[in-house]
C-alpha cells in the first residue's frame, strides 16, 4: 500500500520476480495446493501401469515368459485402471476449480488494492475497460504458472519412471531412442521465442477490441442518440481484423510447434525399429518389450512437449505479471501480487498517522506483518462472501432502530473483529490530532499531457472556515483540490496539518481527516443507503441528519424504497441533481475535519442548491468542520470567509471577497461574468 | 432456455456462411489426416508380426521409412487444418461480436439501465471468445474424432466382421451415452460464467469510481465485497469443473473397460492360435487410438457445453428486442418544424417486479412549439423535465397520447433518420480512446475533415486542435483526461454541428461551466438554435434567459406555459417569482465570522 515516493521506487519496473511470485501464490492455500498436487501427480503416473501390465500380458502370449496375467485378469486389471483414473480426475477437477479461482481472484484483488494506492489512480492506464480487461485476462494469464506447480511434478514423476522401468528391460536402447525427445526439445525452444513475440501482438490486439466494446457501453447515451451504429459497427470490424490476423499468425507457428512435439514419439519408433533390423541386441527385444516402448515413448514425448510447454505458461505468467505490474503504482513487485494479506491490514492505510511523516518509517510493516489470526479472518472471507451475496436483498427497509449493517456483514463480523469500519467521526482517538490549521505550500502538478496543472499555489485552512476556491475553466481548481487531497501526487510544495508534515497525502487526507464531493460523483450498483456509507457501520441517526442536510429527504419519500433504493449500474436511475446531493450525504456522513466540495451546483435548481448551502452552512456552525469549495456562484462567494482566485494554475489574489473585488481584475471578471448572466436574464 | 440442437445449427450456417471455400478445404485435410492416422496402425501391425517371426532387418528398415512418411502427412494435414479452423473461427466470430454490439446498440435505455457496462462487455466480448473455440476447436475436433472413428471401423471390416461389430457396438454406445449428456453441464457453466461476470461488473464499477471510494475511505468495504464475490466464483468453479464436466471421467471408465474387453478377448484368441499377436496389437492401437476421439469428445463436449451457455447467452441477448419499434418513413420535414405533444401521459417501464415504478412521470401533458422557436422547460428535480428530452429523442414512447413533428407521429421515422434530425447536448459529455476526429463525427465516414474543422472554429476551439500533437488524429486518451469542461462541452456541440439537425434538445448543457466559459457555449449555443426549432431544459432560470418560450412543470403537469417576455412582465406568474428567488441577495447566515 506504500506509496511510491521517490525513494521507496527503487525497485526498477520490468524486474518480475516469478520465482517470490510463485511461492507467494503456493503458499496461499498451502494444504489446497497439496492436495490438487497430490491429486495430479497420480493422475500423470497412473498410465504407467497399463503399459507395463500389458507388456507382461504379452509376453505371456508369446511365451517370451510364463502367463502370469490371463486374459481374465487383464480385463479385471484394466478396468480398475479406468475407474481409479475417473475417480482421480472428477476430485482433481473439484481441487482445482477451487484453487485456480481463488488463485486468480487473490491476484485480482491484489491488484485493485495496488491500483488503489496510486495517486490519481486511473491516470496512467488507458481507461477503466483496459483495466478490467487486465484485471480479467492477465489475472487469469497470471495463474498459468500455478497449474503447471500442480501439473508439473507428476508429469516429471512419470518421465523418470518410464525411462527407469524402459531402461531394465534395455538401457543403450533406452538411451537411443530417449535421444529424439532431448533434440525436438530444443528445436521446439528456438520456434517458441517467435510464438511467444506473436502472443503479445494477439493480446494487444485482443485489449484494443474489449476497450473499444467497453467505451462505446460507457458511452451508451451518446452513442444512442447518434445515428452512428453503421460506424461504430466498422470500427469494430477494423479492430476485429487485426485481432484475426494476429492470432492466425500465431496458431501457425504454434501448428509448428505441435508438429515437433508430435512427431518426436514417431521419430523414436523409427529409431527403435531401425535399431532393432541392425543390431544383434534385436534378437532379445520381445514383442512385449516392444509394446511396452511404444506405448511409453508416446507418452514421454508428450510429457516432454507438456514440459516445454510449461516454460512457455511460466513466460507468459510473467508477462501478465509484467503488465499487471504496470498497471500498479511503480515499485511494487510479483511479491505484491500474491501477497495474502487480509483485507483488515488495509485498514492501516486508511488509519491516522499513516501518512503523516512522524510515523511513516514504519511503513514496512504493513507489507510483511501476516499474523495467524489475519490469514484466518481472511480465509474465512470467502465463505462469508457467498452468505453476503445470497443475503444482499435482504437490507432492512429504511432507517430501522438498529445501527445500520451491510446485510451479510453480520455474518462475518465475528470473524472479522479485527477491522475496523470506517469511524463516523468516531475512533477520534486513534486519529491525528483534530485539524486547527492545514497548509498548503507552494504546490506545483502538472498533467502528463504537458498543459493545464497548477504551479506554486499555496492555501491555508482554519479550522472551522468556509473557503471558496474560483476562477475560469482550466485555471486549474480541480486539480488543485485533487492535489491537496492526494488524488494527484504533489510535485512541488509540501502540505502541512497542524504543522506536521504529511508524507502521504492520498492514504491521510481520507476520513476522518478529510472527505470529498467530486464534480461528477460516480455511484455503484448498490442501494442509496449503500452508496452514502460506502460499507461504513453508520447509526440509523446519523444517515437521517446527513439525508437531512444533503436535501436528499424529498426525493427518498417519492421512492417506494426509500433509502434502499437501487440506484442502478453507475447511478443510472437517479438524476444529476439526486447523484450530487447523494454524494454530498456521502461525504458529510464520514464526519471529516475537512469537507472538500468540487462545484456542486451545476444540476441542482434554484430552491434545492439554496437549501443545500444553508444546511452545510449551518453544519459549519454547529460542528466547525472546515470547508473548502470551488464554486463560481456570486451566492457562495458571498459567504466565503475568504476567496482564493487561480489563474492559469497560479494564484490570483486570495482573501476576502470585497477587498478582491477591488484589487482583482481576474475575480472582478469573474465577477461580472456571472452577475452579466444574472442580468441578462432580469432584461 | 436450453441448447438445442437447431440453435447451434443456425448459428454454424449464419456465422460461417460466406466461408464455404475454406470449410471444404478443412474438410479435405481432415480427411487425409484421418487416413494417414488409420493407416499407421497396419504398419505397426505388420512389424510386430515381423518381430515375432524374426523376419528380415531391410523389412524392418522399410517400415520404419513409411511408417515416417505416413506419420509427415498426417502432421501437415493437421497443421493446415488448425490454421484454416482458427481463420473461420475469428471470422465467424467476428462476425458474432458485431452484430451484438450492433444489436445492443439499438437496443432502448432500459437495457443499460439492467446491465453494468462490464457485464456487457463479457458478453460482446468474453461469450465471443468462448464461441470463438467453440466454432475452432469443437466442430472441427468433433469432425476430426467422427471421420477417425469411421476409418477405424472400415479398416477392421476389412480385417474380421466381428472385431469390428464388437468396435462399433462399443462406439455406439460410448457416442450414445456422450450424447445423452450433452447439456448436462450447460447449468454449471452457466453460473459460473455469471458469477465472473458479477465480479467483473463490480470491479469495472468500482475502478471507475476509485478516486471517490479511496478519498472516503471505503476502500476495504469494497475490497471485502470483492472478496464475497470471489468466493461464489469459486464455488460455482468447483462445481462446473468437477460436475459440470462429469463426461470426462466417464469415459475414463468405459475405456478402461473397453480396452480389458478387447484385450482379453484377443488374448483369448490368441493364445488359440486364431489371432497373430500383430492383429491383437493392432487392435490395441487402434482402441488406444480411439481412446482420442473419445477423449477428445469428451473434452469438446466440455466446450460444447461451455459454448452452449455462450449460444444461449448471445442468443438471449440477440432475441432482447427494443421497446421502440422502428417506422418506416425516411423523410423528415424541412426545418423548421414545429412539435406538437397531444395528451403525452408516461411512467417508465418497471424494473422487475416492482409495481411502484409505475408511477407516472408525465401526466395527460399536450403543448405546442412553433417552427423554430425554442422551449425553455424549468420545473424540480423529478418534474420531469428529463423525460420530455427522452420522449422527443425517442429514447421512449408514451404509453397515451402522441408526440408530432409537423403533424406526423415520431414513431412513423426510421429511428435512424430521426436521431440524425434531433440532436440532444446533455452536461455529462462522453468521450472514448480514439481519435478526435472518431469522437467527433462518431465514426460517420461521410464526414470529411474540413468540415470537422469547420464547425471546430465556429466554437473558436481551432486554438485548442493546433495544440493537438496529431491534430485530429490525436487519440483523446484515458477519456477527459486533458480536457476541461468547457472544451468538452463544446466538443458535444461540435458533434451537434457535423449532423446539422432541425431539432436541438439541450439538457442544462452548460450547467457545469464557469460564468466566463458559460457566456462561450451560451453564444454557440444561441448560434446553434438560429433556424431551429429548439427545447432548453434547465434547473436555474438563468439558464433559460434566451428562450422563447417557458414551461414550468410540476409532478408531470404543466403548471405554466407561454411566450417568456409576457411572463416576465406578469408579476403574478411563476417565473417571475422563480427570477426574484434566484437573484435575491442571499442573507448572511451562520457561515462563520467573516475574515
Amino acid at each position: 500500500m506504500a506509496q511510491p515516493d521517490p525513494a521507496a521506487t527503487s525497485v526498477p519496473r520490468g524486474s518480475v520476480s516469478m520465482v517470490r511470485f510463485v511461492r507467494g501464490m503456493l503458499s496461499y492455500r498451502p494444504r489446497l495446493y497439496l492436495a490438487n498436487l497430490l491429486t495430479w501427480a497420480w493422475s500423470a503416473v497412473a498410465p504407467l501401469l497399463p503399459g507395463y501390465l500389458i507388456k507382461v500380458y504379452y509376453d505371456g502370449l508369446t511365451g517370451d515368459a510364463p502367463l502370469v496375467i490371463t486374459p481374465w485378469l487383464i480385463l479385471v486389471l484394466l478396468a480398475s485402471v479406468g475407474i481409479t483414473r475417473a475417480v482421480t480426475n472428477f476430485a482433481g477437477s473439484w481441487l482445482w476449480g477451487d484453487l485456480s479461482t481463488r488463485a486468480e481472484g487473490l491476484v485480482r484483488s491484489n491488484l485493485v488494492r495496488l491500483i488503489a494506492a496510486k495517486p490519481g489512480a486511473l491516470a496512467a492506464a488507458r481507461s477503466s475497460s483496459e483495466t478490467v480487461s487486465r484485471v480479467r485476462d492477465d489475472a487469469e494469464g497470471s495463474c498459468l504458472v500455478v497449474e503447471e506447480m500442480v501439473d508439473g511434478p507428476g508429469v516429471v514423476a512419470f518421465a523418470v519412471a518410464a525411462i527407469v522401468i524402459m531402461g531394465t528391460v534395455d538401457w543403450l536402447i533406452t538411451a537411443i531412442v530417449v535421444a529424439p525427445i532431448l533434440l525436438s526439445s530444443l528445436a521446439a525452444e528456438l520456434v517458441r521465442a517467435r510464438v511467444m513475440a506473436l502472443r503479445g501482438a494477439a493480446r494487444a490486439a485482443a485489449a484494443d477490441v474489449a476497450e473499444f466494446v467497453g467505451e462505446v457501453f460507457s458511452s451508451f447515451a451518446t452513442f444512442k442518440l447518434s445515428a452512428s451504429r453503421a460506424g461504430v459497427a466498422r470500427r469494430l470490424q477494423q479492430l476485429n481484423e487485426t485481432r484475426r490476423r494476429t492470432a492466425v499468425r500465431e496458431k501457425v507457428l504454434a501448428q509448428v510447434l505441435e508438429a515437433i512435439a508430435d512427431n518426436t514419439a514417431v521419430v523414436c519408433t523409427a529409431v527403435l525399429l531401425v535399431f532393432l533390423a541392425f543390431s544383434a541386441r534385436g534378437a532379445d527385444f520381445t514383442v512385449g518389450a516392444f509394446v511396452l516402448f511404444v506405448t511409453y515413448l508416446e507418452r514421454v514425448a508428450s510429457y516432454a512437449n507438456w514440459m516445454s510447454n510449461m516454460l512457455v505458461s511460466v513466460r507468459r505468467s510473467k508477462v501478465s505479471v509484467g503488465r499487471l505490474l504496470a498497471a500498479a503504482p511503480a515499485g511494487n513487485s510479483g511479491v505484491d501480487l500474491a501477497a495474502h494479506r487480509p483485507v483488515a491490514l488495509l485498514q492501516q492505510a486508511t488509519l491516522p498517522g499513516g501518512g503523516l511523516q512522524t510515523v511513516a518509517a514504519g511503513r514496512t510493516g504493513d507489507v510483511r506483518r501476516r499474523e495467524p489470526h489475519q490469514t484466518q479472518a481472511h480465509r474465512s472471507g470467502a465463505e462469508a462472501g457467498q452468505v453476503r451475496r445470497t443475503g444482499s436483498t435482504g437490507w432492512p427497509a429504511a432507517l430501522r432502530g438498529a445501527a445500520v449493517h451491510r446485510s451479510g456483514e453480520q455474518a462475518d463480523a465475528h470473524r472479522m473483529e479485527e477491522i475496523a469500519p470506517r469511524p463516523p467521526g468516531a475512533k477520534r482517538e486513534s486519529a491525528a490530532a483534530p485539524l486547527q490549521h492545514l497548509e498548503l505550500c507552494a504546490a506545483g502538478y502538472r498533467h502528463p499531457s504537458g498543459d493545464a496543472g497548477i504551479s506554486d499555489v499555496s492555501l491555508s485552512l482554519e479550522r472551522g472556515s468556509f473557503t471558496v476556491v474560483t476562477g475560469r475553466v482550466g485555471a486549474g481548481k480541480t486539480t488543485l483540490l485533487k492535489v491537496l487531497l492526494g488524488l494527484l501526487p504533489l510535485q512541488t510544495g509540501e502540505l502541512r496539518w497542524n504543522g506536521a508534515l504529511v508524507a502521504a497525502p492520498g492514504r491521510f487526507m481520507t476520513p476522518p481527516h478529510a472527505a470529498y464531493t467530486p464534480q461528477v460523483p460516480r455511484l455503484c450498483s448498490d442501494t442509496i443507503a449503500g452508496n452514502i456509507t460506502l460499507g461504513a457501520k453508520v447509526t440509523d441517526q446519523a444517515l437521517a441528519q446527513v439525508v437531512h442536510d444533503a436535501v436528499l429527504e424529498p426525493d427518498l419519500q417519492t421512492m417506494p424504497d426509500g433509502l434502499d433504493t437501487r440506484v442502478g449500474p453507475r447511478g443510472v436511475r437517479l438524476s444529476g441533481g439526486q447523484v450530487q446531493r447523494l454524494a454530498v450525504a456521502r461525504m458529510l456522513v464520514t464526519g471529516a475535519d475537512l469537507l472538500v466540495i468540487d462545484d456542486l451546483s451545476s444540476a441542482l435548481d434554484t430552491n434545492t442548491e439554496r437549501l443545500l448551502w444553508d444546511r452545510l452552512l449551518s453544519r459549519v456552525a454547529s460542528m466547525q468542520p472546515t470547508v473548502l469549495v470551488v464554486s463560481h456562484r456570486q451566492r457562495v462567494l458571498r459567504r466565503a470567509d475568504r476567496v482564493v482566485v487561480l489563474r492559469d494554475g497560479r494564484g490570483a489574489g486570495a482573501g476576502n471577497l470585497d477587498r478582491l473585488l477591488a484589487d482583482s481584475a481576474e475575480m472582478r471578471h469573474i465577477w461580472d461574468a456571472a452577475d452579466a448572466a444574472r442580468r441578462a436574464l432580469e432584461g | 432456455m436450453r441448447p438445442t440442437f437447431s440453435l447451434y445449427r443456425g448459428f454454424l450456417t449464419r456465422y460461417l456462411a460466406g466461408c464455404r471455400a475454406q470449410v471444404a478445404a478443412l474438410a479435405l485435410l481432415l480427411l487425409a489426416h484421418t487416413a494417414a492416422g488409420v493407416y499407421a496402425p497396419q504398419l505397426l501391425r505388420g512389424i510386430v508380426d515381423q518381430l515375432t517371426a524374426r523376419g528380415a532387418s531391410t523389412a524392418l528398415a522399410h517400415a520404419a521409412a513409411w511408417f515416417l512418411a505416413v506419420a509427415a502427412v498426417r502432421q501437415l494435414a493437421r497443421g493446415a487444418a488448425a490454421v484454416v479452423g482458427e481463420n473461420v473461427a475469428w471470422i465467424a466470430t467476428n462476425r458474432v461480436r458485431t452484430d451484438l454490439l450492433r444489436h445492443t446498440l439499438s437496443l432502448d435505455p432500459s437495457f443499460v439501465g439492467r446491465h453494468a457496462p462490464g457485464a456487457t462487455l463479457e458478453r460482446i466480448d468474453g461469450d465471443a471468445n468462448q464461441l470463438a473455440a467453440f466454432f475452432a476447436q469443437f466442430s472441427l475436433r468433433l469432425l476430426a474424432a467422427a471421420l477417425l472413428l469411421a476409418g477405424i471401423l472400415v479398416a477392421l471390416l476389412i480385417e474380421d466382421w466381428r472385431l469390428c461389430l464388437a468396435l462399433f457396438l462399443f462406439s455406439a454406445a460410448v457416442t450414445a451415452m456422450l450424447l445423452k449428456l450433452r447439456g448436462f453441464g450447460v447449468p454449471y457453466y452457466d453460473r459460473l460464467r455469471e458469477a465472473a461476470a458479477d465480479l467483473h461488473g463490480f470491479v469495472e464499477e468500482r475502478l471507475a469510481a476509485i478516486e471517490e471510494i479511496k478519498a472516503l475511505g471505503g476502500l476495504v468495504h469494497a475490497l471485502r465485497r470483492m472478496t464475497g464475490l470471489i468466493g461464489a466464483q469459486v464455488h460455482h468453479a468447483r462445481r462446473a469443473y468437477s460436475l459440470g464436466s462429469l463426461v470426462w471421467p466417464l469415459v475414463n471408465v468405459v475405456m478402461g473397460i473397453g480396452t480389458g474387453l478387447m484385450m482379453a478377448w484377443g488374448g483369448a484368441l490368441a493364445l488359440r492360435g486364431d489371432m497373430t499377436l500383430g492383429t491383437l496389437y493392432l487392435m490395441f492401437s487402434y482402441i488406444n487410438l480411439l481412446f482420442w476421439p473419445f477423449e477428445d469428445l469428451a473434452h469438446q463436449m466440455e466446450e460444447l457445453q461451455k459454448a452452449g451457455g455462450n449460444v444461449v447467452r448471445v442468443q438471449r441477448l440477440l432475441d432482447e428486442r427494443s421497446s421502440l419499434a422502428d417506422g418506416a418513413r425516411e423523410a423528415f420535414p424541412r426545418r423548421p418544424v414545429g412539435i406538437a405533444l397531444e395528451r403525452v401521459s408516461f411512467h417508465y417501464p418497471a424494473t422487475g417486479d416492482r409495481r411502484e415504478d409505475e408511477e407516472p412521470v408525465l401526466r395527460d401533458l399536450s403543448l405546442t412549439i412553433a417552427p423554430g422557436r425554442t422551449l425553455g422547460i424549468l420545473g424540480r428535480t423529478g418534474s420531469g423535465k428529463t423525460t420530455i428530452m427522452r420522449l422527443l429523442a425517442r429514447l421512449y414512447d408514451p404509453q397515451a397520447g402522441c408526440i408530432t413533428v409537423d403533424g406526423i407521429d415520431l414513431r412513423e421515422f426510421r429511428l435512424r433518420e430521426l436521431r440524425t434530425r434531433i440532436a440532444v447536448v446533455t452536461q455529462e459529455v462522453q468521450f472514448i480512446g480514439a481519435t478526435i476526429r472518431d469522437n467527433l463525427a462518431l465514426f460517420d465516414a461521410a464526414v470529411d475533415d474540413r468540415r470537422i474543422e469547420d464547425a471546430l472554429g465556429r466554437l473558436h476551439l481551432l486554438p485548442w486542435l493546433a495544440a493537438q500533437p496529431d491534430g485530429l488524429d490525436t487519440v483523446l486518451a484515458s477519456a477527459q483526461l486533458a480536457l476541461s469542461a468547457g472544451e468538452a462541452q463544446r466538443l458535444a456541440l461540435v458533434r451537434v454541428l457535423l449532423r446539422d439537425p432541425d431539432i436541438v434538445i439541450l439538457d442544462e448543457a452548460a450547467a457545469r461551466l464557469d460564468p466566463v466559459s458559460e457566456q462561450d457555449v451560451e453564444e454557440a449555443l444561441a448560434e446553434l438554435l438560429v433556424g431551429r426549432t429548439g427545447v432548453v431544459i434547465a434547473h436555474r432560470p438563468r439558464s433559460v434567459e434566451k428562450v422563447d418560450d417557458i414551461l414550468i412543470l410540476e409532478d408531470g403537469r404543466m403548471v405554466e406555459h407561454g411566450p417568456r417576455q409576457s411572463l416576465l412582465a406578469d408579476p403574478g406568474s411563476r417565473l417571475h417569482g422563480l427570477l426574484t428567488l434566484s437573484t435575491a441577495a442571499v442573507p448572511a447566515s451562520g457561515a462563520g465570522e467573516p475574515s
